[in-house]
Order: C-alpha cells, then structure tokens, then sequence
C-alpha cells in the first residue's frame, strides 16, 4: 500500500515522517540497574514506582510478554512507524526522563547517565530508525554539561531532553547556561519536555501548583511559554548563535498571542534587556521549534492556523506523536488540519535541519 | 463614533501615600506600622522587585502637586471619566491590591479593611460613577470572607477583588472555598486583576520568578491562566452556580488554546473529575470574563478576532481601560480595535451581566452625561 | 538660536503647522515629528538619553554619541539621528534636517527627511 492510501490525513505527501517524540520504555525496573552505578541501586528500588504525571497509554501498546507501553520495539515498528512511513523515531527514555525530578542532584545525574547509557545499548542500534535524546539532570549544570560531551559522543544521540527543573529560575535563567553552551558546542538542540513537576520542580504554574491532573495537563503550556520567553530574554540565543530550542508536548494554539503579546513587551521594555538585539518573534522563527502533539487545532478552528502561518509555523512545527500516549483521533491527524504545502517541513524538513543527525556529523 | 454607556472595569485608584490609609486602621495596628521609628514605617504594599525600565505611568498622569497620578478623585472624574465618557467606573487600586504579598497575614487582612474603609470614604462620595471593589487578603482566606460579609451590604461596593496569591494554592482551590462561599452569598463576582511577584506571593509564572520586567509582563498571564484552569478543575462553579469571575488584565488570546486543552484532557479522563457536570469550557462560557486590556494586537487586527470567537468572541470580553498606567487601553483604541457590532457587549451590555446592572439604568446614565457634556 | 536650545533637552516648536520635537544634545541638534508612529504620543514628553547598548547578556553600555528618545507612553526607543526604532530599521519616527546658519539661526527643512549620519 502506498504511503499515500495508509496515511490518508496526509494524503498530500508521500514522503517518509520524521517522529520528534516517541517514548522508549525500559520493560523492567530491573532493566536499568547494570547502567546505575551500585551505590545507587537501593535509592532507584526505593523510589522506582515514581514515575512522574499520570499520562493514558495506548492500550495495545504494552507486549503480551509483559512490559510496559514503549518498551517493546517491535510494537514501535508495527504501530507506528509501519503505518505512519516514519523512517526516524527520536526516543526519550520513557518515565526515566523524570528521574532527574528527584532532589538529590548526585541520583539525578546518576540516573540521567545510566538512562543515556539504557537507550544507547537497547535501542540505538545502527541498522534502526531509532535515535535519542541525552537526558541531563540540572541540579549542577556542569555536571550536566560534563554528561553531554559524553553522551554526545554517540553519533544516534541528536538533542538534550530536559523535563524538571532543579534550579527553580525560568529555563533561560543563566545559572543553566553551561548546559547550553555544551549542547551548542556539540550541535545539539535542546529540546524541553512540558510536564516537569513535583519533586525537586518549583511550581510548574504561575499563581501556584496545580493538584489534578485535569490541572496539570492543561496548564503543561506554561513551562513551554517560560523556555521560549526566557531564552531569549537571557540572551542565550546571543551566547550560543547556533543553539536552537525545541519545545516538546506545550501545545501549539497559544503561540501567536504570546509571540504578540512579547514583541510589544520587549519593544517598550528593550532597555531593560538590550542584549536582545532583534525582536522576539524574530529569535523564535530563527531558534525555536514546537512539536505538534498536542496540536490545539480542532476541527472548525482553522483561522488559528492563518494565525499560526503568520508566526513563522510552517519553519518552525515539527511532527511527533508522542507515542504510546494516547489522545484524541489518529497522530497524523495534524496534517490535515495545515495547509498540504507545509507537509514537507512539518513531517520531516525541519526536522532534519533541527536534530543533529548522524551523516552532519558534529 | 459609540455613544453609548461605557463601564470600566479597571481603574487603578491610589493614596498620596500610606498615611492616607492609616487613619482606619485600629490604634493598635497603627501603632504596629509607625513603632519601627521615625524614619521607617511598615508598609503596606511590597516591591515587586523590579520597576518597570520607563515607569508605570505615563507623564501626564502626575498632578500638579508631583503625586502619584489617580490619587485625587475629582481629578480622575474629570481626566478620564469625563475625556472617556464613562459611566462607570470600578476602582480596583494601586500599590494596596497587592497586599495579598504581605507576610503578616493579619496585617494584611488589616489594610484590606482600611483600605475599604478609605475608598468607601474618600471615593464613593466623590463622583456617583465610581463602584468600589471589597478588597481582600487572601493569606487566611476566612478572614476575606468575613471582610466580604462586612462590606457586601455597603452601597455601591459590586465586586470582591484579589490579585496576588498569599496562599500559594491556585485561586480555584478549595482551600479558597470560603471566598468563594461569601461571594457567591452576598451576590458579587469575584475579579482576580494580575498578580505581581514579591514579598510571599506566589510567583506569577511558572518555573520560578521572573528576573525581569519584560518577562513578567510578557507571561503575567499565566496566574489568569492557572486560575481559569482551577476554579473548573475544582468543580467551584457546580458549587457555586450563580458566581460570576471576572480576569482582570490579563489579556486574552491565550484563552481558546487553554479551553481546547481543557476539554481534551477532561474527555480522556472525565471520571478524575466526577464533579463535573458539563464539559469545561461551557464553564468558561457561563461564569468566566476577562477584561479587554492588554489587548494583543498583532499587525491585522482582524487576526485577533479569529482568534477570540474560538473563546467566545464579543460574549466573553468586558471593556476596562487600566488607568493611569503606561500599557492602558483607551476608549477609542478599543473602538478601532474591535468588531463594531462587539461594541455594545464589550462596553456595558457583558459587564452589566456579571454585576447585575441593570441596562435600560445605564443608558439612562450616558444620556444624562452626553447632555451635560454637550455644548448649550 | 542655539543658545535658546538647552543641551540635553527637548523643545516643542510648530514648524509648518507641524509638531515638532527639537532637541540638543551637545552642540548637536536633532528634530522629530513630536507625534510617535505607534500611537501619536508626544514625544517631547518623552526621555532622552545616551543609547543604550550591550556587549553580551549582564552587561549594559551607554553610548552618548547616539542620543535616544523614548516615547513617554510606551517606552518605544527611536535613534534621533536616523528616527529607526532601536529594535527594527525599517521603523521609524519622521525626522528633519537642522541646521544651525551662518548667523546663528537654527533652520528646519520640513520638506526633506534627515540624511542619517555615516556610521562610524
């Protein structure tokens, strides 16, 4: 069957999709003891069972041998990547991508190491359509810069992930720069992961935390909002010209006002920040790239993607499904709801010019 | 040109200083403010840390005698209820709205009386067009609520008003039931205008506090936004069916993206939430407002129509100018910048919704000022 | 005059039956169109100051040979010598050449726009 007659939401592209999101799930605890140093295993066996927020999986997506959702590849293959024609799958190690919640910054990086070393050794293979995330833990940006130079040495290893925030400043803050410059230094984009909470996080809300879930998930967008704000007002763009940001799973439908709403800050506000030498929509188009899971663009709300074409979205969305969460209709629904001309981009374009893949080398 | 009557919702009135206030304090409480000594007094507003790098107001603002712009009622009356044809005005304070950032719970809870006290005094009398707000602290919120029981049966005080967060819990929490009990009780809706960061207050946005100006006032809605989100989760609008909220400067563009998500999540897991009856956004769309400054205003202004009929377009927005400060929204910038025919809802029409005003009164109150206004 | 032009202040004049904005800094003079193109605020209002610069993030530079105004509503800043917005060449305020004659006499062409100084 032709790409085109399985996929029909993107009917109008033929071309293999590039996924910027799937979850890699270790099928047991157990699994990633060898990579923790043994100091450490009784701490992981304690606290094993904390596995940040609650998020539905697709229910076939667990292995009838046992395991979790994610953490069979086979199912991977035949779930998503099969049907969808996605011929490049960019995994974070599953709930470990939480690990670095913990406060003690010693685990955090531990745990951030031995998952790097996880999903190299079980996934990363060379003959595989799979390449990862290095998950760092920013409680001591150094260390967690020390840790990408490592784990960057892994030619499948093409961003940094981060989902908590240890230091409880916005993530642009410069107490989080080394981390920065290191990704820069080694060509990788930094991707931030919406749902970093509890634990070690300051309130993930402004006006205080939330306590449902139906709160949580929501109000995810905020995290998304502080990166792209407060990486450009802490200049981290004008430290690191080639560094680029990816916001993962913050949703998509508040950008334009927020974009708006910024470059009028900043234009009455500019002395207060003059290392910002550009406008801010001007930084986000060049530096910052949104996944498309969730989209927030329902059926009949279409004029927010003439919003969205106005902002630069066409260069700046890239396709994820976040698999093997589940959500409302089918991952590729997205490609119905842009205009067919942006497909290339959004299924693949700016994804390859965005991760740092194998054949650019460093 | 509109002519008809124009309600504002958010106009900033202020003491020359403290001392304006302290008047209506009980003698004890004054005696805690001036003991520290004669340089030094404890105030009763707290820094948010940072200034705004060209200042809150803007030049002509300032009176004549150099004090703080809106300190003078006849002055306001005439310098914007007058110049913008308005026919009424709510005051929702200055540097006191935010005393929910002061530590001592109790004083705080002190000043909001005082502060009632004084704008019930010093205002209300002034002009007939203004409409007082019940200022509350939030640090112990049985305390607001008898500070609302006490001030809801006073004329012309239509609306309970908090701004930052004392508690540390969203303002749907339950923790904050006993506001939203009194206010439901006396009748009044509840505006929430944006909360600074400082002192003890909950930082405005997420991931820590904001270091500068330009990043709080870029994501100052995101308090609005963690509000909205709260006072669905929780079920207080099931609770409390009559409550009517109004987000008070916090713009709006933000406001269907959140909704969509909203009900996304709510239908993925409805049974989380069993208290809830009806999918979220018809919450929104039965009890929450939101003022129309700061209006988001990208290049094609249409653009931001789109935008809004996904929250609900020209049901959802009630006009309020912010004077004095710097980012205001005059009258006609609002009139340029809106759909003609939104006009009539956004000026009055919604806002007498949420206040229980009665419109045939205000028209009959913008006919009497267009004739006085009107050359002989 | 000059001399009737303070250093480092700003004179409202009505020039041609426009609003102007005449300003000295040094024994430079300047003058804008008083109206700002955001949302006509008087710019006479406004601040004045050296142009505010950075190297690099943390770092604040004043540069006095580049006198800025900034629109007292907003904050909005423009160069005086080429009326650019500091944040978008392509945005500006109206500006006007002046000259100071041989007798001492400050002129304004209201027909012309400034001819932006070289840079250095």
């Amino acid at each position: 069957m032709s790409a085109a007659a399985s996929r029909p939401a993107a009917a109008e592209y033929d071309g293999p999709i590039v996924d910027c999101d799937v979850h890699a799930e270790p099928s047991s605890p157990d699994e990633i003891l060898p990579y923790l140093p043994s100091e450490w295993s009784l701490d992981y066996l304690r606290q094993a069972g904390r596995t940040g927020p609650a998020k539905l999986m697709r229910p076939d997506a667990a292995p009838e041998s046992g395991g979790p959702a994610g953490s069979a590849p086979e199912l991977v293959h035949t779930q998503l990547l099969e049907p969808l024609g996605i011929d490049r799958a960019v995994l974070s190690p599953g709930t470990l991508v939480y690990a670095p919640s913990s406060p003690n910054p010693y685990y955090a990086a531990a745990m951030a190491r031995a998952a790097n070393d996880w999903l190299i050794d079980r996934w990363l293979g060379d003959e595989t359509p799979f390449y990862g995330s290095i998950l760092v833990a920013n409680h001591l940006p150094e260390v967690a810069a020390a840790e990408i130079r490592r784990a960057g040495q892994h030619p499948r290893m093409v961003c940094v992930v981060m989902a908590d925030n240890a230091l409880g400043h916005p993530w642009g803050h410069a107490l989080f720069h080394p981390i920065y410059e290191a990704a820069a230094e080694l060509g990788l984009p930094v991707a931030i992961q919406a749902g970093g909470f509890g634990g070690v996080n300051p309130s993930p809300t402004g006006g205080g935390p939330p306590s449902l879930d139906l709160e949580q998930g929501t109000l995810a967008v905020q995290g998304a909002m502080n990166a792209l704000v407060t990486f450009i007002t802490e200049g981290v763009f004008d430290h690191y010209p080639s560094l680029k940001l990816i916001l993962l799973e913050g949703g998509v439908a508040w950008l334009p006002g927020l974009l708006w709403r910024f470059d009028a800050s900043f234009k009455g506000a500019r002395r207060e920040v003059p290392w910002v030498k550009r406008l801010p929509s001007e930084y986000f188009r060049d530096h910052v790239r949104i996944t498309t899971q969730p989209p927030e663009i329902p059926p009949g709300y279409e004029h927010i993607v003439e919003l969205l074409a106005e902002v630069g979205a066409q260069e700046t969305l890239m396709f994820a499904s976040d698999y093997p969460h589940r959500s409302e209709g089918e991952p590729l629904d997205i490609a119905a709801r842009i205009p067919a001309a942006w497909l290339p981009n959004v299924l693949r374009g700016n994804a390859l010019a965005t991760f740092r893949w194998p054949e650019r080398g460093n | 040109m509109y002519d008809g009557p124009i309600i504002d919702l958010d106009v900033h009135h202020n003491w020359k200083s403290q001392d304006d206030v302290m008047p209506y304090l009980p003698k004890g409480w004054q005696d805690y403010v001036t003991a520290p000594g004669p340089t030094v007094k404890q105030p009763m507003s707290v820094s948010m840390g940072f200034v705004n790098p060209h200042g809150f107001f803007r030049e002509e603002g300032l009176l004549e005698d150099g004090s703080f712009p809106a300190s003078d009622p006849v002055e306001v009356a005439r310098r914007h209820l007058d110049a913008s044809r308005i026919t009424r005005a709510v005051l929702t304070h200055e540097d006191v709205l935010y005393l929910d950032a002061l530590p001592n719970p109790f004083f705080a809870a002190e000043v909001a009386r005082a502060a009632n006290d004084w704008t019930a005094d010093r205002w209300l009398p002034a002009d007939s067009r203004f409409r007082a707000s019940i200022l509350v602290s939030n640090q112990l919120p049985d305390l607001a609520a008898a500070e609302i029981r006490r001030m809801s049966s006073v004329d012309r005080f239509d609306q309970v008003l908090m701004a930052s967060n004392g508690i540390g819990k969203p303002f749907g929490h339950p923790s904050l039931d006993p506001i939203h009990r009194a206010a439901a009780e006396a009748g009044l809706p509840i505006s929430f205008h944006v909360g600074a960061p400082g002192g003890i207050a909950a930082s405005p946005i997420g991931f820590g506090y904001p270091n500068y100006y330009v990043e709080f006032h870029t994501l100052s809605c995101q308090s609005a936004m963690t509000h909205l989100v709260s006072l669905i989760a929780h079920g207080v609008f099931e609770r409390y069916p009559a409550l009517k909220v109004v987000l008070v400067e916090t713009g709006s563009a933000w406001i269907p993206a959140i909704l969509w998500r909203l009900d996304a999540n709510y239908r993925a897991r409805p049974s989380d939430t069993p208290w809830l009856k009806r999918p979220p956004s018809e919450y929104f769309r039965d009890h929450i407002r939101a003022t129309t400054q700061p209006l988001e205003t990208p290049e094609g202004i249409e653009r931001l129509w789109h935008l809004l009929e996904a929250a609900g377009g020209e049901d959802v927005l009630c006009f309020a100018s912010d004077y004095p400060h710097w980012d205001s929204d005059p009258v006609d910038f609002i009139e340029e910048s809106l759909p003609q025919q939104w006009l009539p809802k956004v000026f009055h029409e919604n806002a007498c919704e949420v206040f229980g005003w009665s419109p045939d009164e205000l028209e009959a109150e913008a006919a009497t000022a267009r004739g006085a206004n009107t050359p002989a | 005059m000059l001399d009737d032009f303070q250093p480092g202040a700003m004179a409202l004049r009505e020039v041609d039956g426009r609003a102007v904005a005449i300003v000295r800094w040094g024994d430079d003079l300047y003058a804008v169109s008083n109206s700002c193109p955001h949302m006509g605020g008087p710019l006479c209002q406004g601040h004045l100051g050296p142009r505010i610069g950075s190297a690099r993030a943390g770092s604040i530079e004043l540069d006095p040979t580049r006198p800025t105004l900034s629109c007292s509503w907003h904050g909005w800043e423009f160069d005086l010598a080429t009326g650019s917005a500091l944040w978008d060449d392509e945005y500006s305020v109206r500006t006007y050449p002046v000259e100071v004659a041989a007798d001492g006499r400050v002129l304004l062409d209201t027909r012309r726009r400034r001819r932006a100084k070289a840079e250095a």
